[in-house]
């Protein structure tokens, strides 16, 4: 079961995802794979206040106890393990990518630390959201070849070797939109001075 | 060529036939090259059944699809055999130049098979291939003997064996361009027992990218990247590998005189900030590559070389108790003239010492004789006097004295220069690695101890095993690209994928490229079941196990392997014994391959 | 007073590789040791923060995971600080 070290890191982790508004009190989800086991959060479990009852451990691929309390997007989080080399996922709902998710099928940094760390995030669109089938094949496979992805509407799946990492690219992704969507209300023309930059397109 | 040339050349040294065979492009998608190909290649080539010292091993010598296209770091290749040291499957690489080299010649593959009747080269050029009388350079040093069949940087390239090869030396390397070793398993010990004193190389063909602007975008944000990191553009190019010689001493984790301590006194004489301060006379980069991590080293006597690699200095350092940088550079460059494997020759002095203090081994060997290196170094090329014994390797040293316990290897290889008392991930590593215990197949150093990609608590066990997969799998798949693992502390994996995709115009995720590294990694783990080998093999010396550290801040640790195991076989599909599971075969296209 | 080692090119800020300092906490002995040297404090922090890739241990733990430059240090512990390294 859950170690004190771990627990601790998703402690810090859900607390700063919460206090930096990257998601509401009781949205999102985060888990980690331990070997061919998840330990993920409890579905309602709030971000902010994690207690290490919090924390439902279950099998990467059989189905068996505990998953009824497990988050209901514990179907995508089993896809991205089995299609990727993740050890740890965040979902979180940061609210200026979903605002540009609504209307784009990528969303490609204008800033320097953005375009250095992301370069390109695409945007999945899935009907029926909340953990169907749909949702955890097109995510999944999304980020086969990325390491944080927006499904439109809805927010972001971010995966790394660790928590904090997958973290980094979340609050990266938020920090890249905001920039994103006040460069546009400020509407003046983007002066380009990264070299190369038309090769994000193709990311 | 995009990546693959289609062509294996396929030597055989009984015979004389030269012989151009089609690479299988199925098999070229599935394992890329270098160290993944050269497993695949080995796996139909060299079962149980081959003594690896008989004409009927081979050698597979690899290069990648990015091999010679420029991209930073292309200018690795690698070396597939069955181990003479260990009996497990072999694989090592290097770089400089020779690999790009031999690239232009138009060959993916070299395959040399048999043994000739006497000492004889192998020389491949656009006139054509041609199989010549060595006997000439048969007993000559790796400098002199590269030198002689005219190494010329970017035009003509030379690999050959030293004395240590020609003598069956169990660790014997194989040298390119003068000073480069293929050295891990004892690869220069099979080329010896082929008598192939020496293989040289000129191309003229190109590796062309398929997406010329792709390929040259992927340049440059690469070159961004790499010129961004402090550790690639500041820490390797100012003071090499051994800079990081103070901190692996400061936490603890700097194997000390045979592993009885964990720290060295006297680790700063002997860090990258002295070989700077004291012996530096210059860096120096391998082919196509910026970071230029490569010392020359000048030392008292007059002698200039490269080294001593972070590696080397703690071998004929901290192992062996000894502070003398002048001395262990000078044991390096003659390493390097024997060909021979620095890592393991410091380790098995370390251990004859320790046999020596303990009155195991009559001799008045004993830890800190510097003055002692560079003959122990000659009597073992040449196996003369003791030499003969440090030939055999620790395990046959230690046995013979009586005291099996006090060698310092896994399934036979040498443990490099971490204590994983003090790393707990790099002890899980260590008794799991195909080819012995070794470091570079899927090093800890980056996450328990520089941060990278993150910082993990090195004492904490639980889900060590899938930060060890993730590693040791992208490890392979490097290894298989042939990239340089020193670019991947600055560039990731889907930087690699884009610029595969660039070259070959096929497309690859970075998943793609981690789903082959699994797929080397498993192949190679099937190949060592193959020849035996058991879980029981997967464990660390009893020292690492049960005697706690004694000092310093891992005091009172031991490696807490069980758990980390058990972790690590369920994380990797495979059953309670270690054998992968018929499903994970499945996924990763290996099924076939067992049921043959 | 608490040691403090230095490595690789920060030892170039000060006459000697090993240094003492008063401070009680890892942010405290930086604030020593960037009063005797700002080209050191430019190295080493920025922003207040330190940059990415500068490790410091207290006896060879990493205050990354201990309390970052909250870290308590005392007269008998051993401060060590490295500039970003890497190799192996």
């Amino acid at each position: 079961m859950i170690d004190e070290r771990l627990y601790e890191e998703f402690r810090y982790i859900g607390r700063d995802i919460l206090i930096t508004g990257l998601t509401s009190s009781h949205g999102g989800n985060m888990s980690v794979r331990v070997g061919d086991r998840i330990i993920i959060k409890r579905r309602g479990a709030q971000f902010g206040q994690l207690k290490p009852t919090d924390f439902v451990e279950t099998g990467l691929y059989t189905k068996d106890s505990g998953i009824v309390r497990a988050s209901t997007e514990l179907i995508v989080h089993r896809a991205i393990y089995q299609k990727t080399s993740a050890l740890a996922i965040v979902h979180a709902h940061p609210r200026t990518a979903i605002v540009l998710s609504l209307s784009r099928d990528e969303i490609i940094p204008i800033d320097n630390e953005g375009s250095y760390l992301l370069r390109k995030i695409p945007v999945v669109s899935v009907e029926m959201a909340s953990g169907s089938t749909e949702m955890a094949n097109k995510v999944s496979d999304a980020l086969q070849g990325y390491k944080i992805i927006m499904q439109r509407g809805h927010g972001c799946f971010a995966i790394g070797q660790t928590l904090e990492e997958a973290y980094h690219w979340v609050s990266t992704l938020e920090e890249v939109s905001d920039i994103i969507l006040e460069h546009k209300m400020l509407g003046e023309p983007l002066i380009e001075y990264r070299k190369h930059s038309e090769g994000y397109k193709n990311w | 060529m995009h990546g693959w040339s289609g062509k294996i050349l396929d030597i055989d040294l009984s015979s004389g036939s030269v012989e151009t065979r089609p690479l299988d492009m199925e098999i070229a998608r599935q394992f890329l090259g270098g160290r993944g190909l050269g497993a695949r290649l080995l796996w139909d080539l060299v079962g149980p059944e081959v003594e690896p010292l008989s004409p009927e091993n081979v050698l597979i010598f690899t290069t990648g699809p990015i091999t010679a296209s420029a991209s930073q770091t292309s200018n690795r290749f690698n070396v597939s055999s069955k181990s003479p040291l260990t009996g497990t499957i072999l694989h090592a690489n290097s770089g400089g130049w020779w690999g790009m080299q031999f690239k232009r010649t138009g060959y993916d593959v070299l395959i040399v098979r048999g043994r000739a009747e006497k000492p004889v080269m192998i020389e491949i050029a656009p006139e054509g291939v041609k199989i010549a009388d060595a006997s000439h350079l048969w007993g000559k040093g790796v400098f002199e003997t590269t030198e002689l069949l005219g190494q010329n940087r970017n035009k003509r390239n030379v690999m050959c064996i030293g004395p240590a090869g020609e003598n069956l030396v169990r660790i014997a390397a194989i040298m390119n361009d003068g000073e480069r070793a293929l050295a891990r398993g004892g690869p220069g010990a099979v080329m010896g027992s082929k008598n192939l004193k020496a293989i040289v190389v000129e191309g003229k063909e190109k590796n062309q990218p398929a997406d010329k602007d792709q390929f040259k975008f992927m340049q440059y944000e690469t070159g961004k990247l790499l010129k961004a990191s402090p550790l690639t553009s500041q820490a390797l190019p100012e003071f090499g590998t051994a800079v990081v010689m103070n901190v692996v001493n400061e936490i603890g984790a700097l194997p000390t005189r045979n592993f009885q301590q964990s720290q060295f006194e006297h680790a700063d004489r002997i860090s990258g900030e002295a070989i700077t301060d004291e012996i530096l006379v210059k860096n120096q980069a391998c082919w196509a590559c910026p970071i230029t991590c490569t010392r020359i080293s000048k030392t008292a006597s007059g002698n200039e070389g490269e080294g001593p690699e972070f590696e080397t200095a703690w071998a004929f350092g901290a192992q062996c108790g000894i502070d003398d940088l002048d001395l262990i550079t000078e044991a390096n460059f003659l390493c390097n003239d024997m060909g021979l494997d620095t890592i393991y020759m410091g380790n098995t002095i370390g251990c004859a010492m320790e046999l020596a203090e303990r009155g195991l081994l009559d001799s008045d060997l004993r830890f800190g004789q510097a003055e002692k290196l560079q003959d122990l170094v000659r009597d073992t090329a040449y196996r003369q006097g003791i030499g003969d014994e440090l030939a055999e390797g620790s395990v046959r040293l230690a046995a013979k004295h009586g005291a099996p316990e006090l060698s310092m290897t896994v399934k036979g290889l040498e443990l490099p220069a971490y204590d994983p008392r003090g790393m707990q991930g790099q002890g899980l590593v260590y008794a799991t690695s195909n080819r012995g215990a070794c470091h570079e197949t899927g090093n800890m150093l980056g996450p328990e101890v520089l941060a990278l990609p993150r910082l993990i608590d090195r004492f904490a066990t639980q889900g060590k095993a899938g930060i060890v997969s993730v590693h040791q799998n992208s490890a392979a798949v490097i290894d298989s690209l042939v990239y340089c693992k020193f670019a991947n502390m600055a560039v990731a994996e889907e930087f690699f994928a884009r610029t595969l995709t660039a070259v070959t115009g096929e497309p690859y995720t970075a998943d793609d490229l981690m789903k082959v590294g699994e797929r080397v990694w498993t192949l190679e783990r099937l190949y060592n079941l193959r020849e035996g080998f058991t879980k029981e093999d997967d464990t660390l010396p009893d020292r690492l196990l049960n005697d706690p550290v004694v000092a310093g801040p891992s005091a009172g640790f031991t490696v807490n392997l069980a758990p980390m195991l058990e972790e690590y076989y369920q994380f990797r599909g495979w059953d309670e014994n270690g054998v992968p599971k018929e499903a994970k075969l499945k996924e990763l296209g290996l099924d076939t391959l067992r049921s043959s | 007073m608490a040691q403090v080692k230095l490595f690789g090119n920060l030892r170039q800020y000060y006459e000697q590789r090993q240094l003492t300092a008063a401070g009680d906490t890892i942010g405290a002995v930086l604030a020593e040791l960037c009063a005797e040297s700002s080209a050191f404090c430019a190295a080493v922090t920025e922003d207040g923060a330190l940059r990415p890739f500068i490790k410091i241990t207290v006896n060879g733990r990493d205050i990354q995971l201990e309390n970052g430059l909250d870290t308590a240090v005392t007269d008998e512990d051993t401060v060590a600080i490295f500039p970003p390294i890497a190799g192996g």
